[in-house]
């Protein structure tokens, strides 16, 4: 009787000291992170049969349990993830958008607005020298603040990798804490033991762990943790797999788990933010600047290119871009212009070249056709060879120059050529005989064509052999022909082609020129047939046509002149010139009969003026000339690929600059549209630059599409913040809830601990007891 | 049940908001320290894209603004130099018309165009002006003076070496307004009428257009007289005719019983008297005063009615003649030193001189006082009536420059007044964008201030009752 009574006393004693032991645990950890408030289980002892009744035996300690709620781990560990990566993700926005110093501050925008504004003020005097250094400092800050901006973008990535090498290390320490961990958990649990601290260490552990990466943790039947990132296993039953970082070919950062097949790419936590930043973020930035810069560079080039310096035309220019040997032959010749490696795209259009004599001012416009599958850069080199007084070569580092013969400037401007019949076809001196059509002409080989010139009969004989298709012979194929006949040269004669007509002439001008279209088969092809015998005399006074006026019309094109009859410029009634467009329809009809003036200024169409000067016109002959009207002076963008003529250099925002030449000699800045000094036709159209919607800024503006960038950036930014104040919350409850459920109240284990010293002075109180009783009992022997 | 919370929970709690308290603390006084709202683009985005694009706008309206300052002061200085150039006209015109006046001596004469050279001089001047290294009425040649004095057969003649074209500058999206005003349109504006003789030889505008500007002298001489009649009068030709100045065939009237001699549509004067001075060397004029002389010392008396033919050369640069066809109606003539190319109606010349044939409506204002200067100087011997003549067409150039010349003035003016409207205008719209964008980006300061000391205030009522929180304790009341 006495042993049932003092086991249960003892019994008690010890289930309440555990009791206070495990107070004061929890107690003194109180404030320990991470630490769950532990409690002990109780079940009553197992009976005794005593005296035919079971009676109780005491208290059993089951178990010193920690209160922890699973499901709210892992959801603490998904948002931990979540906070991680918006954090690198906000500290990275933030810092790029310090950078861009809006929305005041010398920023990208106040640099490009600066630029403008200066172009704005040279334009009110365009021949200024110091609005002119005003603006080449303007647009040098401009190039400065790109070149700065994406050095700076690329430092801050640079830094990033940095950042994701400590973290990787800092995971892998983690990694190795977690293995550990296992293996000592794994072990106490086969012994049948609550290991709760080493428990409360490795939930610590991977919470840390899952602030850095995004996991997946699955607990087995050892009571060993393991740890996935993105499919591949970071700590497995047994050991931590090490993870490792580099950089791969293209520069971007690669996470990979040591012995795993693929690469790890975490989409959570600091690391995959840092990740995200490096390989989306930034690029994506840097590409809008980039695209913004390519921009600004190719649309100035483009207006700058068909200027004219306010000193007059180039004499040289060497291109900004270098040709690439693409098929590493050693030679750039064999290029296509559209395949040489240029910076920007070269399509099939044409490119006008303007030679002026630059002591006479006279000025001859050449045409380049250039076709984006066929062109070479030798073919380029070369047409622009064949301009007259011009030459076109490679230098050493693969640039394009262009050279003028002395005495001679060039360059590539829209204006009008004031004196286009170079010929004299159109009431010239000469005397002239011109086809009614243009070509082609239908000829058969054998075909002749008889003149005489003086006493000398001329015999030409056109075969098929010099010409591509002789029944549709060209008027230069002819003109060749022509011109390759000993008589022809011989008597002063020259053939030519005008706008696809053929054009005979004498050489010599005056009234006492002429020769005489005796006869040939070839009269039919070339509409000749009713003049067979005509005589074809020159004249005293050429008419003097002079063109003004600037072209506004939106297309390139060609206008014809053709008189409506014979007779004298300003006397003759009824004389009338017609003006065609490259299509055949007619422009105008201007009046030079009796009623004109000679000298006076007459609208054709579009802003061409032009005006006679006194002279014969001979419809019959087929007098007429032609006149390029040019809107775009380079359809086919080779100026600015080539870089001739240009004012930015530069593939993007990292290396645009103003040209080195522009910047040692600001009078080379190409203001004039004319060629005349005060003209600021060009800086007027670069001032319109700032609005025009660009079609690869998505139809925005160059204004528009940097505030774009401002503007994505800084909602990236707030939403960033917005995003990290309610994970933020989020992180609260949660952790609010685990606290309800783990954490220790002091005042809670104050009452528990008041339990625990009365239970254990009840149960001291009751050995007492049991101890006089057997005292009577032995005082009773 | 109520909520189990826990010692650490409690501190969290306490903790959290006071940081949340701080922080709205420390934004506030931001705030109010730079005065902004917007300090980074996060802190608003849809309003920084607003004051972005406010910023672009202000900034073209500046732009706007300071090309109407710049643009103006060339304007006004083109419209001073104009009003200038009017006074100097019109002071010419004065001393023009004194020289119309016919009781000069030709010493008055050479004064007056003296004074007419000056002003001329002063006209180029003015013509040249500059605005810093800006040539004002050059058109866009804008570093070489436009105006050029040359000497062009062996006559002072201004020529523009500038252009047609304007400079313009921007003065709001789209419009632009031009500074300049062309050198041509201010002083040798083309209204061309056609050619202007003076009206001293009978010669005619031909039949083909002419070509050039200004003005040119043409000098007819009378190469001698021929009549296949005359001599049946028994009157003779003095020394073959070279004395005489008719030109073409004249006819010769002489009625005895009136006494009166008639050569072709002029006076009928008395016959000489035997014994007369002028008996042997008598003069007959026609309608246009060609000289006829005659000697009459073998005068038969009676009637006598023939033609007398003059024949004569004609010269545009004054020393290459071409014999006169009398017949021609289109004569060409080119002068080389000027390139004017002229055509001419000879049917009607009846006398030798020099005539002054101008571009009616072209001929630039130095060229008309040089002419005036030549004309004042009376080289050609004109008499009184003759060299009114020449003034009156030199006094309508003058005119003509005159207009011109204001209408250029004019215009400029406008464009001053529309760039001063636009200026105004311009600064209203800059002082309302300037506006919108403070109400876009600043604080104001009022509502700043009072969400300062509402924070300040969360934060201490935070922190009280923080305190009263933590400092409850079981432990307080077991003994």
């Amino acid at each position: 009787m006495s042993g049932v009574g003092v086991s249960t006393g003892i019994r008690a004693l010890l289930a309440s000291r555990v009791g206070l032991a495990t107070v004061g645990q929890n107690i003194t950890n109180a404030n320990t992170p991470g630490y769950s408030r532990q409690s002990v289980d109780f079940s009553a002892a197992r009976p005794m049969l005593s005296g035919g009744v079971l009676v109780g035996n005491g208290v059993d300690v089951t178990s010193v349990r920690r209160t922890v709620d699973a499901l709210l781990q892992r959801r603490l560990l998904t948002q931990n993830s979540v906070q991680g990566r918006l954090e690198s993700r906000f500290t990275a926005l933030s810092e790029i958008e310090a950078l861009m110093q809006e929305p005041s501050g010398a920023s990208l925008g106040a640099q490009l607005d600066g630029f403008f504004t200066s172009v704005s003020s040279l334009s009110t005097n365009a021949s200024d020298s110091i609005l002119r250094t005003g603006m080449i400092n303007n647009a040098v800050q401009l190039t400065s603040q790109f070149n700065q901006l994406a050095g700076s973008l690329d430092n801050i990535r640079a830094d990033t990798s940095s950042e994701v090498s400590l973290r990787v290390e800092e995971v892998n320490d983690l990694a190795r804490e977690i293995s550990f961990l296992n293996t000592e958990i794994a072990s106490a649990k086969s012994a049948g033991l609550y290991p709760n601290d080493m428990q409360d260490r490795r939930d610590v552990a991977i919470s840390d762990l899952s602030r850095l990466v995004d996991i997946d943790t699955q607990e087995d039947k050892t009571g060993a943790v393991r740890i996935l990132v993105d499919g591949s296993t970071l700590v497995s039953a047994t050991r931590a797999h090490a993870l490792t970082s580099r950089l791969d070919s293209d520069g971007e950062i690669e996470l990979r788990i040591k012995g795993a097949a693929v690469t790890t790419t975490p989409s959570g936590g600091i690391l995959g933010g840092l990740i995200a930043v490096s390989r989306d973020t930034i690029p994506q930035l840097t590409n809008q600047l980039d695209l913004l810069a390519q921009n600004i560079i190719r649309e100035v080039n483009r207006v700058h290119s068909e200027g004219i310096p306010a000193s007059g035309p180039y004499t040289s220019l060497t291109g900004g871009s270098r040709f690439t040997d693409t098929d590493k032959d050693g030679s750039f010749r064999d290029e296509l212009l559209s395949g040489a490696g240029l910076p920007s795209e070269v399509v099939s259009g044409e490119l006008f070249v303007n030679t002026t004599n630059l002591a006479t001012g006279e000025l001859t416009k050449t045409k380049i056709s250039i076709s984006k599958t066929h062109t070479t850069v030798g073919d380029f080199l070369d047409e622009l060879s064949s301009v007259p007084n011009l030459a076109a070569d490679i230098d050493a580092l693969g640039r394009i120059q262009i050279v003028a013969d002395a005495g001679f400037g060039f360059d590539f401007g829209r204006r009008l050529d004031p004196s286009p019949d170079n010929i004299g076809s159109f009431g010239g001196g000469r005397a002239s005989l011109g086809t009614a059509a243009a070509e082609p002409f239908a000829l058969s080989s054998g075909d002749t064509l008889t003149l005489t010139s003086g006493a000398t009969p001329i015999n030409v004989t056109f075969n098929s052999t010099d010409f591509a298709q002789i029944s549709e012979a060209t008027a230069e194929e002819m003109a060749a022909v022509i011109n390759a006949n000993p008589d022809v040269i011989a008597t002063g004669m020259q053939a030519s082609a005008e706008n696809g007509r053929l054009v005979l002439q004498t050489l010599g001008t005056g009234s006492t020129e002429s020769f005489d279209l005796t006869g040939g088969s070839a009269l039919g092809a070339l509409g000749w047939t009713a003049l067979s015998g005509a005589t074809i005399t020159g004249q005293d006074t050429s008419v003097d046509v002079k063109i003004s006026g600037s072209y506004t019309g939106q297309n390139n094109d060609v206008y014809s002149f053709r008189p409506t009859g014979d007779g004298t410029v300003g006397a003759t009634p009824g004389l009338s010139v017609d003006v065609f467009d490259s299509s055949g329809s007619r422009v105008a009809t201007l009046d030079v009969s009796d009623n004109y003036i000679p000298g006076t200024d007459l609208e054709i169409a579009d802003g061409v003026t032009v005006s006679f000067g006194l002279g014969d016109l001979s419809a019959t002959y087929n007098d007429g000339m032609s006149l390029n009207v040019v809107n775009d002076a380079d359809t086919s963008d080779a100026l600015i690929a080539v870089g001739v003529g240009s004012f930015f250099s530069g593939t993007g925002a990292r290396d645009i600059s103003v040209l080195d030449s522009i910047q040692a000699d600001p009078e080379l800045i190409a203001s004039s549209l004319s060629g005349f000094d005060g003209d600021n036709q060009i800086l007027l159209e670069l001032l319109d630059l700032e609005d025009i919607s660009i079609g690869e800024l998505g139809s925005a503006s160059l204004s528009e599409f940097y505030g774009e960038i401002v503007g994505q950036t800084g909602f990236d930014t707030a939403s960033t913040t917005n995003s990290l104040d309610a994970n933020d919350a989020l992180i609260q409850s949660l952790e609010a809830r685990q606290q309800q459920v783990s954490g220790v109240n002091v005042d809670e284990e104050l009452v528990t601990l008041l339990e625990f010293e009365q239970s254990f002075q009840a149960a001291s109180r009751y050995i007492n007891v049991l101890n006089d009783l057997n005292d009577e009992l032995l005082s009773l022997l | 049940m109520p909520l189990r919370i826990s010692t650490a929970s409690n501190y969290q709690r306490v903790l959290s908001g006071l940081r949340l308290n701080l922080s709205k603390l420390v934004l506030s006084q931001q705030q109010v320290a730079t005065g902004r709202r917007i300090m980074r683009p996060s802190d608003d985005p849809s309003g920084t894209a607003r004051v972005l694009s406010f910023n672009r706008q202000i900034s073209g309206t500046d732009r706007f603004i300071g090309a109407i300052g710049m643009g103006r002061s060339v304007v006004d200085t083109g419209a001073v130099a104009l009003e200038n150039g009017s006074g100097i006209l019109s002071d010419a015109r004065q001393s023009l018309i004194q020289g119309m006046n016919g009781t000069l001596s030709s010493e008055d004469r050479e004064a007056l165009a003296n004074e007419i050279e000056l002003l001329r001089a002063e006209m180029l001047g003015v013509a040249n002006t500059r605005s810093g290294e800006r040539n004002l009425f050059g058109g866009t040649k804008s570093s070489d003076s436009p105006w050029v004095d040359r000497i062009i057969g062996g006559v002072s003649r201004a020529v523009y070496t500038g252009n047609d074209e304007e400079q313009r500058v921007r003065i709001g999206d789209g419009v632009e307004v031009a500074i300049t005003v062309s050198g041509q349109d201010a002083f040798a504006k083309n209204d061309g009428t056609g050619p202007v003789f003076s009206g001293l030889t009978g010669i005619g505008s031909g039949v083909t257009g002419d070509e050039g500007q200004g003005y040119e002298y043409l000098t007819l001489r009378n190469d001698g007289t021929s009549s296949a009649t005359l001599t049946s009068s028994g009157i003779t030709l003095v020394g073959g005719g070279a004395q005489d100045t008719l030109l073409g065939d004249n006819t010769l009237t002489i009625d005895a019983a009136a006494g009166t001699i008639q050569l072709g549509n002029g006076t009928a004067i008395d016959l000489p008297q035997p014994g007369a001075a002028n008996f042997t060397d008598f003069t007959v004029t026609n309608e246009f005063g060609g000289d006829l002389h005659l000697d009459f010392s073998a005068y038969g008396g009676g009637n006598f009615t023939g033609t007398v033919s003059g024949a004569g050369s004609i010269a545009i640069d004054g020393t290459t003649f071409t014999p006169i066809d009398f017949n021609e109606t289109d004569l060409e003539l080119i002068n080389p030193e000027s390139g004017n190319t002229m055509h001419f109606d000879m049917t009607g010349v009846k006398r030798a001189g020099v005539e002054l044939v101008t571009f009616g409506g072209n001929v630039n204002v130095f060229d008309t006082m040089q002419g005036m200067v030549d004309d004042l100087r009376n080289e050609d011997g004109l008499t009184q009536a003759e060299l009114t003549d020449r003034l009156g067409i030199w006094l309508n150039e003058l005119d003509r420059g005159q207009d011109n010349l204001l209408v250029s003035l004019g215009s400029l003016g406008s464009r001053s007044e529309r760039m001063t409207k636009t200026e105004d205008k311009l600064e209203g719209v800059q002082l309302q964008l300037q506006s919108l964008r403070s109400e876009e980006e600043d604080v104001d300061i009022s509502e700043a201030a009072l969400e300062l000391a509402r924070a300040q205030q969360s934060l201490e009522l935070a922190q009280a009752s923080g305190a009263r929180l933590l400092q409850t304790n079981l432990l307080n009341f077991l003994r």
